[in-house]
């Protein structure tokens, strides 16, 4: 990276983490600690609802998603503009009416303790796994700029945000959110138009579109409805498990986990929560959209200027120092003549295309160069796997990173990077606040002190911070096993939050339902989750709506067995 | 009940939002059909 490049990081990075802690210095008691007095408008609300979703993976996985498997992640948020919906008719009334910390305290009000005991600890252990790998994000982009270990830059990463979220980090969050959003669209609106802007002056947006979608990279929609197929359960990502499965998963992120319900809980009144979510609704699928297309953009740019045979250098360069050397630069020269040709193709399909000529040969033989790629990329993932056993032998996270840094102007790159990087901050202090409060709020307030003073309770919260974020520093250490980050957080989300959702949805519809019913529905729902996902029985969208069902379904059951019992 | 803004009901809101969701679908399947 040139010097201009760290000047503007640096900078950027000091303004605003300064600003915002300058703005928000005051002390408080535990209910402005965590609900920062509702105050809010529905456009900060919407803000830091979407601040708080779109971390760093978001900016940096999203594109190298739809760079090696295409545009069809989109699906996945298509449940969520119904899921705001659902929200905005049962969750805010009924947590607003209660006046609640956490979401869990509404549970213990509907059900009893060992029910709200059991949901806490659920949602402590999904977000907590999550926010390990969110830290893993920020510390890629550093590694890569610095050559650093990544082990260490995981430390050092989870150390700084530690420190940060201890002193009010999460609420200073709030004051800059607004601005780090604004940079940061700013900034990915600008890398899409110099991705077009050097694709060669004969290739159009439109050219570069068609070329991305010959080889099947815009497919954002699929439609599928061979349900009797087992095929259909296991694809990841259609409209159907798109919308449904989609759905059960946004509404138990937004309407249960608390890193989200404590955003708009702190909203002026019930009409502005709502306004907040409903915009979030609208918002979400073009923006989501707008991520992939740049993937899928940075694919066609990579039909014309030669890409690295794998995208991580530091792997890459390890490679050239292991015992399997030789493989590896002969698979690198293969993968060099291969987009000679494949390049020559892709232009003369760009030439007859101009000339308003179809050319089916022309587009077969270049789908047929790109299978040839994707075969020596996919041959030599499995060379660093031999040669470098421990390496992130998948290099979906740095595709776009590659990019960013190789060929944007001098300047943007810093400013790129160091909102990317403020994403990061922002989501992992939130969560690192949730996970505290629920601890402090649902655990310790309830079971282990009950009667403190709120600086206690505001000191302690403190501890658990530090406490999360060790937590979290260990399970990034594991996070380069994961593949691709958007989609590991997702899978792992889904392993908990169809139980989560289940347990809410009882609380809200079924009133005959007690808190012994759902506690047990509960577990056994967890581990019919688990089982499934351990033999891959569904993709991971479809967990959500099991678990929930299976926890609904089976304590109606239980209560109808008990109560005839008795 | 607090009243919404533009609109008199908050199901017309609701309506509004899916209805964009279902627009969005149909325009994402015709740019998946027109480029493939």
């Amino acid at each position: 990276m040139h010097i201009l490049d760290w000047i503007v990081l640096v900078t950027t990075l000091i303004l605003i983490i300064g600003y915002g802690v300058w703005k928000s210095r005051r002390r408080d008691n535990l209910r402005g600690y965590f609900l920062d007095h509702q105050s809010m408008p529905w456009y900060l609300i919407l803000l830091s609802v979407m601040g708080t979703q779109a971390s760093a993976i978001t900016f940096l996985s999203a594109p190298g998603q739809a760079y090696t498997d295409g545009m069809r992640f989109v699906q996945y948020y298509f449940g969520l503009p119904l899921a705001m919906v659902v929200l905005c008719i049962s969750f805010i009334p009924a947590f607003r009416h209660l006046q609640v910390f956490t979401a869990y305290e509404f549970l213990e009000k509907r059900f009893d303790l060992k029910t709200r005991a059991l949901t806490a600890f659920l949602f402590l252990l999904q977000r907590a796994l999550s926010t390990g790998i969110s830290i893993y994000a920020p510390a890629i982009i550093l590694s890569s700029l610095l050559g650093w270990n990544i082990y260490w830059t995981n430390i050092f990463i989870g150390g700084l945000l530690i420190i940060y979220t201890v002193s009010g980090g999460a609420r200073s969050v709030a004051h800059t959110q607004k601005l780090q959003l604004v940079i940061i669209f700013a900034g990915m609106l600008l890398a899409a138009y110099l991705l077009v802007h050097k694709l060669p002056p004969t290739v159009s947006f439109h050219d570069a579109l068609h070329l991305a979608g010959k080889l099947g990279k815009l497919n954002a929609v699929v439609m599928r409805t061979d349900l009797q197929d087992r095929d259909f359960w296991q694809d990841k990502y259609n409209v159907l498990s798109g919308i449904i499965g989609g759905f059960f998963l946004a509404l138990s992120y937004f309407g249960t986990d608390q890193s989200q319900v404590g955003r708009y809980l702190t909203a002026r009144s019930i009409r502005e929560s709502r306004l907040g979510l409903l915009m979030n609704g609208i918002v979400k699928v073009p923006m989501q959209f707008g991520i992939l297309l740049i993937g899928a953009l940075v694919f066609a740019f990579y039909q014309f200027y030669p890409p690295p045979l794998f995208f991580n250098p530091a792997v890459a360069q390890q490679m050239y120092d292991s015992p399997y050397r030789v493989h590896y630069v002969q698979l690198q020269h293969q993968y060099d003549s291969l987009f000679v040709y494949k390049k020559e193709a892709a232009q003369q399909l760009v030439t007859h295309w101009h000339q308003y000529r179809g050319d089916e040969a022309g587009a077969k033989y270049f789908v047929q160069l790109q299978q040839k790629a994707d075969t020596l990329r996919q041959e030599a993932m499995e060379v660093i796997q031999q040669a470098l056993p421990a390496a992130d032998h998948n290099d979906t996270n740095y595709i776009f990173l590659y990019f960013i840094l190789r060929e944007l102007p001098q300047g943007v790159v810093g400013l790129l990077i160091a909102v990317i990087f403020l994403a990061a901050w922002g989501s992992i202090a939130a969560a690192l606040n949730a996970l505290s409060s629920a601890t402090v709020v649902d655990v310790y307030k309830r079971a282990i002190r009950k009667t403190a003073t709120d600086d206690h309770y505001v000191m302690m919260s403190k501890w658990f911070t530090l406490f999360w974020g060790v937590f979290c520093i260990l399970v990034a250490q594991f996070a380069n096993r994961l593949g691709s980050l958007i989609e590991a957080v997702n899978v792992l989300g889904s392993l908990f939050y169809g139980t989560i959702l289940g347990i809410f949805l009882c609380a809200f519809y079924v009133k005959k339902v007690k808190g012994t019913d759902v506690f047990w529905s509960a577990i056994g729902a967890e581990m019919v989750v688990l089982v499934f996902y351990h033999f891959q029985t569904v993709s991971f969208l479809w967990l959500n709506v099991i678990g929930c069902l299976l926890v609904m379904g089976g304590a109606f059951m239980w209560n109808a067995v008990s109560s005839r019992v008795s | 009940e607090e009243k919404p803004p533009l609109f008199p009901a908050w199901w017309m809101w609701y309506a509004l939002v899916i209805l964009w969701l279902l627009a969005l679908i149909f325009l994402f399947q015709w740019f998946t059909v027109s480029f493939s």
